[in-house]
């Protein structure tokens, strides 16, 4: 008899959690609302910034003032940023504070860096291509083989798969002699052969120490780096670039970020304040006077801070309004739901629990929940002993509960329980 | 009594047992090949780079076969006994029914397990003699909740011939479909690494509630 009652039990909490997953996910997917993003400029020729608005009608280009601008007026404003379109239109100004302006080099200034909390999180199978950094050749080629950094470094050779002996020992004797912990805490790469050259891995030693690893003209190129063995790196993007300014970006687990400059790895700490790297989307622009660093976090604020080429703040530009714009999707959902149990987030794309709980909201709905069971049962004349545990079932997970105990009523109509 | 129950549930789930050892035998052969032909056309380095990087799951196919494969062996090991009114009979045995239950349940489940470890080792052999072991244990990763699924299947089905209420059938069926489509979420390799265990002991739980529809079942409650 105690066992029936321990599956029911069992029942009832699967029917709490089966709801609190599918129940919330139903209510925003019926209720989802369009889509707005808006993305921050900073106009050299203006001083100021500027904006393109967007959503599913189109895009609305807007200065700092409010004032709609058009599209060219926009592309004026940020000459460097669209360099090709007013070149062909013949717009682009000579000089710009009073700098001459020549395509190439404004080409070669421009960068782009994106990091989404989601690429952190991966887990991609950690097998890594070498690609051969100085090999004469215009575009980057895969190597034959993959390497793994267990203990040794290793490459296995992908057709036959089976270890390559010579390479693995010559890149294994090449880090033993910089003085390599095996194995590899962390690989960092950029695997594409997408981009103008090859700069290899940054790897994270057992003991913390980071080192550069490439492969130059078939021989094993790896130096131990000079960043800090106590900096806690949460990760680092790789990203070769013509200018050859840095060599990757760095972020630390106190969402502290730094270039890896080609200055023998010095560190360039980029001046980001209230940067979360577990939630924000971060967006780093670069062109020949400035750099712009903005992060923005999902309905809550958007910050843009542009430095100089020192990394000396220039202007910044904040905006916390998203957050007020509460939706009115979102100011009923704490009172329909005690909690919302999900197991995809945007964030990551691990498989998990992800509990998120409102506020007590719920307890008006769970209240009345509870007044409709007390009457239910009480005109099915249940025995009010078991009703007490069922009534604080309801109180406590509201909406889910109510729904449990309907269910469990009716596997419960058994007068011995 | 337990060789006895063991005899006589073999005797019913055997020819379904060895069909789905034959089709979980089959797609991983097909899976096999798929991967033997794709490197025949393409080099082996780019499509080692593009399975890390695009994630592509070289072994796919089987995705639902163990979800399959669960429903099946349970409408094989019960249909029968509520078809015939048999398990009325088996539950009125001097053994207690959830005992009895359990007997039953386990062998459906050792059967499942045998085929899912047969589906393991094959596809491990594929993997490994294809790709480095990296890949071998990320694929593991990827196909325990596809097992989870299988076992969830099983259950679900199980308590649904056993439940003599229409209503109640209705509800488990939502439930156990609302469990069984999470063990599909995501995408690419290994995705319930971190959670896997807590979702097998869920699936495990949901499985003990078959014990309220034997006991509904054997009380006349609808």
């Amino acid at each position: 008899m105690k066992n029936i009652l321990i599956t029911r039990i069992i029942l009832a909490i699967t029917i709490i959690l089966v709801a609190s997953i599918y129940l919330p996910e139903f209510y925003w997917k019926i209720t989802k609302e369009e889509a707005k993003s808006v993305s921050v400029y900073y106009s050299v020729v203006k001083d100021e910034f500027v904006f393109i608005k967007s959503d599913i009608r189109g895009a609305k280009y807007v200065d700092q003032k409010g004032d709609e601008l058009t599209r060219e007026e926009f592309e004026e404003a940020v000459p460097l940023l669209n360099f090709r379109q007013l070149f062909v239109s013949g717009k682009m100004p000579d000089t710009i504070n009073g700098k001459a302006i020549e395509p190439k080099e404004v080409k070669l200034n421009n960068f782009s860096l994106r990091i989404r909390p989601e690429i952190i999180n991966y887990n991609l199978i950690q097998l890594f291509p070498l690609m051969e950094s100085q090999s004469g050749r215009i575009r980057l080629e895969l190597p034959p083989d993959l390497f793994r950094i267990t203990d040794r470094m290793e490459f296995i050779t992908s057709l036959t798969n089976q270890v390559d002996e010579k390479k693995s020992r010559a890149f294994t004797d090449a880090l033993l002699k910089e003085g390599f912990n095996f194995p590899a805490k962390k690989i960092y790469g950029n695997l594409s052969t997408m981009k103008p050259f090859d700069e290899g891995y940054f790897v994270i030693d057992s003991s913390g120490k980071i080192y550069h690893i490439k492969m130059v003209k078939g021989e094993p190129f790896c130096v131990q780096t000079s960043i800090p063995q106590n900096i806690d790196v949460a990760y680092i993007l790789v990203s070769e670039n013509e200018l050859r300014e840095f060599y990757s970006l760095l972020i630390t687990k106190k969402s502290e970020v730094y270039f890896i400059s080609y200055d023998n790895y010095r560190l360039i700490k980029l001046p980001v304040e209230d940067y979360n790297y577990e939630t924000d989307v971060m967006t780093i622009r670069g062109d020949l006077f400035n750099r712009q660093i903005t992060y923005s976090r999902e309905n809550e604020k958007v910050k843009s801070i542009v430095t100089n080429r020192d990394y000396n703040i220039v202007s910044t530009y904040e905006d916390n309004s998203k957050g007020k714009e509460v939706l009115y999707t979102s100011l009923i959902a704490p009172y329909l739901f005690p909690f919302e149990l999900s197991i995809e987030e945007s964030k990551t794309p691990m498989i998990n629990f992800y509990f998120s709980f409102y506020d007590l909201h719920y307890l008006i709905l769970s209240a009345v929940l509870t007044i409709v069971a007390i009457i239910y049962f009480r005109k099915k004349k249940i025995d009010i002993s078991n009703g007490l545990i069922y009534y604080a079932v309801v109180l406590v997970t509201g909406l889910y509960g109510f729904i449990a105990i309907m269910c469990i009523r009716d596997f419960n109509n058994d007068s011995n329980i | 009594m337990l060789n006895a129950v063991v005899f006589k549930e073999w005797l019913k789930i055997r020819w379904i047992f060895i069909g789905m050892l034959l089709i979980n035998l089959l797609v991983i052969i097909n899976t096999y090949f798929n991967v033997a032909n794709v490197l025949k056309v393409y080099s082996a380095n780019i499509f080692l780079v593009k399975l890390i990087t695009y994630e592509i799951l070289f072994f796919e196919d089987i995705m639902y076969i163990p979800l399959l494969t669960g429903i099946l062996i349970s409408v094989f090991q019960f249909f029968p006994e509520v078809n015939q009114k048999r398990l009325k009979l088996t539950f009125h045995l001097p053994v207690p029914e959830s005992k009895m239950l359990f007997q039953m349940t386990v062998i459906g489940f050792i059967s499942l397990l045998i085929i899912f470890l047969f589906d393991s080792v094959l596809l491990s052999l594929v993997s490994l003699n294809f790709f480095p072991e990296e890949v071998f244990k990320s694929m593991i990763s990827t196909l325990l909740p596809w097992f989870l699924a299988g076992f969830c299947g099983y259950f679900l089905i199980t308590m649904v011939f056993i439940e003599p209420n229409w209503i109640k059938r209705v509800v488990l069926t939502l439930i156990g479909i609302g469990l069984i489509s999470l063990f599909y979420s995501g995408t690419g390799y290994a995705k319930f690494e971190k959670s896997w265990l807590i979702f097998a002991a869920i699936s495990f739980l949901f499985g003990v509630v078959i014990y309220v529809s034997a006991y509904n079942f054997k009380r006349g409650i609808s």
